[in-house]
């Protein structure tokens, strides 16, 4: 079955997603009027730094913020036209792991220990599939082996894998629905580069296999580059700035996106220091006032710190959000030099 | 697994040596002439010196604890009641069934009330329910045994007329003093199941059972439970272990004729050889109910399974 077969618009539209942790003491607002659309097939880049609310949105996609403290305090999602936010739980139930599922960070602590890989992944297709067990496990074999591990290790634990292997058993839980909408929260952060590659590769042929849309998000702007069709650039529970991903490598238009960029090493160039950007992302307890990334910025004006900038087209579908959009070419400059 | 019984059941011979070791010699230097205690004050001293001959009281420490360890290894025979000069293990044996119902018992209260209230709290956490249990278990486990059985008695015995105050024939005696001696336990068990639920719902694991679409019910009793339950075991097994040897106090309010009775009232006699043995049978007891644990332990978590090969 294909997914997207014949399918046009959008899987997903989410119009100004604001989630808060509640604490006692403060208000975290981790996301912050997020809003974006992702087309039937594409991969979308959330690149960010830790705390920026790149994996909050991705619970909040699949309404799994924990709660209390989280709160999904406004905003729609509409997945296949139909709004998640309304949904009642039975229906979350049938929509996560069949139709959105989530590969999350840490392989290490996201199997449980004390069930073989092999029912935990027949779990996902029994909820979903209407099979009996005998023949999920069937489909469950087929899964392992399809991610490269051999169907003999079905009855094995989670301890008895290296990280690599439990990122793959992940992966093989994630996709034995065939969903449409792949959710990898830094799929690949936890593991080693040369690891890395293998699960890259093994996810993006399985991607096109079984014609999934996707969300990879990362703080690598390599993996953005090699692996996603746009890329959204997210700070402090915002999207700063969003375009196909060749536009955004060419010329990324944001200050901070800038600064990401400026901040990679090259090994053709022999700077001792790197570029890095001057201080912290502000606490999402007490973000500051207009845009929150004034205090950081070298651009920041008046008008910077009264109001925050809107996400808006400068061309092309390249939407940014930053006061110095008019004023560019003349005061930022851009990163492809 | 089979070795591994076998290591651990080695393990055993040290464990109890030490623990005769200790026993006896603290037996040893307690004042009070054990050959007087058998013959009476007023017996002469030859009859004395002819007791101590043939029991080997005049005998050096390390003999006389060499051949303690000799009988009881060879025979089981770890000597004879001064009082009722009949073998200990035979008293023992005879006391064991009331202590190991009234432990039974104990521990089933404990596990059915323990463990759902734990979990009922970690799930509802900081809500009324849980502010009550935490208060509940910490009175639990403050409260001495000898006063909440007492309490007891004299609400639903004296007063009430509900429930008889001693005996431990019938399933009606047993009650008030199970109850009792599982108070302390089920605080226990709650307490710990609640902070290991706690600790585990936030574990990644159990958002990746959610995010499969999993009902919130199975999430809980299959993943979170799975892997909560293991330090309650543990737990569990040295509360029984506890309960098994630790029921004196409230084997004499209620007087059941189990093993701590049995203790109490030798040391309160100076009957050197039971209180021996009896203190030899609760390690043993306590030993064996760890072994018991530890197999369970590997039957529910497989990585302690791989141990075991």
């Amino acid at each position: 079955m294909k997914n997207s077969e014949g399918k046009k618009g959008n899987i997903l539209d989410v119009r100004d997603l604001v989630i808060h942790y509640e604490l006692e003491e403060s208000t975290v607002r981790a996301v912050e009027g997020m809003s974006f659309t992702l087309g039937y097939g594409e991969t979308l880049a959330f690149v960010g730094e830790t705390g920026a609310g790149k994996t909050t949105t991705a619970l909040g996609l699949m309404r799994l913020v924990p709660s209390p403290p989280g709160r999904m305090v406004g905003g729609e999602i509409f997945f296949e036209g139909r709004d998640i936010m309304k949904a009642s739980g039975e229906e979350l139930r049938a929509i996560r792991g069949e139709k959105i599922s989530f590969i999350s960070q840490d392989p290490m602590t996201s199997l449980n220990p004390v069930m073989s890989v092999g029912s935990q992944i027949a779990e996902m297709v029994v909820l979903h599939s209407g099979l009996s067990m005998r023949e999920s496990r069937a489909r469950a074999e087929e899964m392992l082996s399809l991610v490269g591990i051999r169907k003999e290790r079905m009855g094995d634990y989670p301890h008895q894998f290296s990280g690599g292997m439990r990122q793959r058993v992940l992966i093989a839980i994630a996709l034995a629905c065939s969903p449409a909408l792949l959710i990898a929260d830094e799929p690949t952060s936890a593991l080693d580069v040369t690891i890395q590659a293998q699960v890259l590769n093994l996810m993006k042929g399985l991607k096109e296999r079984f014609d999934t849309s996707m969300i990879m998000i990362t703080h690598d702007l390599g993996i953005a580059a090699e692996t996603c069709d746009r890329v959204a650039i997210i700070y402090a529970g915002r999207i700063v700035e969003m375009a196909d991903t060749e536009s955004l490598f060419t010329e990324a238009l944001h200050p901070y996106a800038i600064g990401l960029f400026n901040s990679i090493p090259r090994i053709d160039d022999d700077r001792d220091l790197l570029d890095a950007l001057p201080g912290l992302m502000p606490d999402p307890a007490r973000l500051p006032q207009g845009c929150p990334f004034h205090p950081r910025c070298a651009h920041a004006s008046q008008e910077c710190e009264n109001s925050a900038p809107g996400l808006e087209d400068v061309g092309n579908g390249h939407l940014l959000a930053c006061w110095l959009r008019g004023k560019r070419n003349s005061e930022v400059g851009s990163v492809a030099q | 697994m089979v070795k591994y019984v076998l290591k651990r059941i080695l393990y055993l011979i040290p464990v109890l040596a030490g623990v005769a070791l200790i026993v006896f010699t603290l037996l040893y230097i307690t004042p009070g002439d054990p050959a007087k205690m058998m013959l009476g004050e007023r017996a002469g001293e030859e009859a004395l010196r002819q007791f101590r001959q043939e029991n080997g009281l005049d005998r050096p420490f390390f003999i006389q604890f060499g051949n303690f360890l000799l009988k009881a290894v060879t025979r089981g025979d770890v000597g004879k009641s001064y009082i009722t000069k009949r073998p200990v293990t035979e008293e023992i044996m005879e006391a064991f069934p009331q202590t190991l119902k009234l432990a039974g018992y104990s521990m089933l209260i404990a596990l059915c009330v323990g463990i759902p209230f734990g979990i009922i709290s970690a799930i509802k956490q900081y809500s009324m329910f849980d502010t009550t249990v935490i208060i509940l278990a910490m009175i639990g486990i403050s409260m001495p045994a000898f006063w909440l059985g007492l309490l007891l008695i004299l609400l639903f015995s004296v007063n009430l007329g509900w429930l008889p105050s001693s005996g431990f024939e019938s399933f009606r005696a047993m009650i008030l003093p199970s109850v009792t001696l599982s108070t302390g336990s089920i605080a226990m068990l709650t307490r710990m199941t609640r902070s290991c639920m706690l600790e585990v719902v936030r574990q990644d694991y159990i958002r990746t059972a959610r995010t499969k679409g999993q009902k919130e019910r199975v999430v809980i009793v299959k993943h979170a439970l799975g892997n909560a339950l293991i330090p309650v075991i543990t737990v569990s097994g040295l509360q029984f272990g506890y309960l098994l040897g630790g029921a004196m106090l409230t084997e004499t309010i209620f007087s059941i004729p189990g093993v701590g009775r049995l203790m109490v009232n030798a040391i309160m006699m100076r009957d050197f050889p039971v209180v021996q043995g009896g203190v030899l049978f609760v390690a043993l007891a306590f030993s064996v109910v760890n072994l018991l644990v530890d197999l369970l332990y590997g039957y529910v978590d497989p990585r302690i399974r791989a141990d075991y090969k």
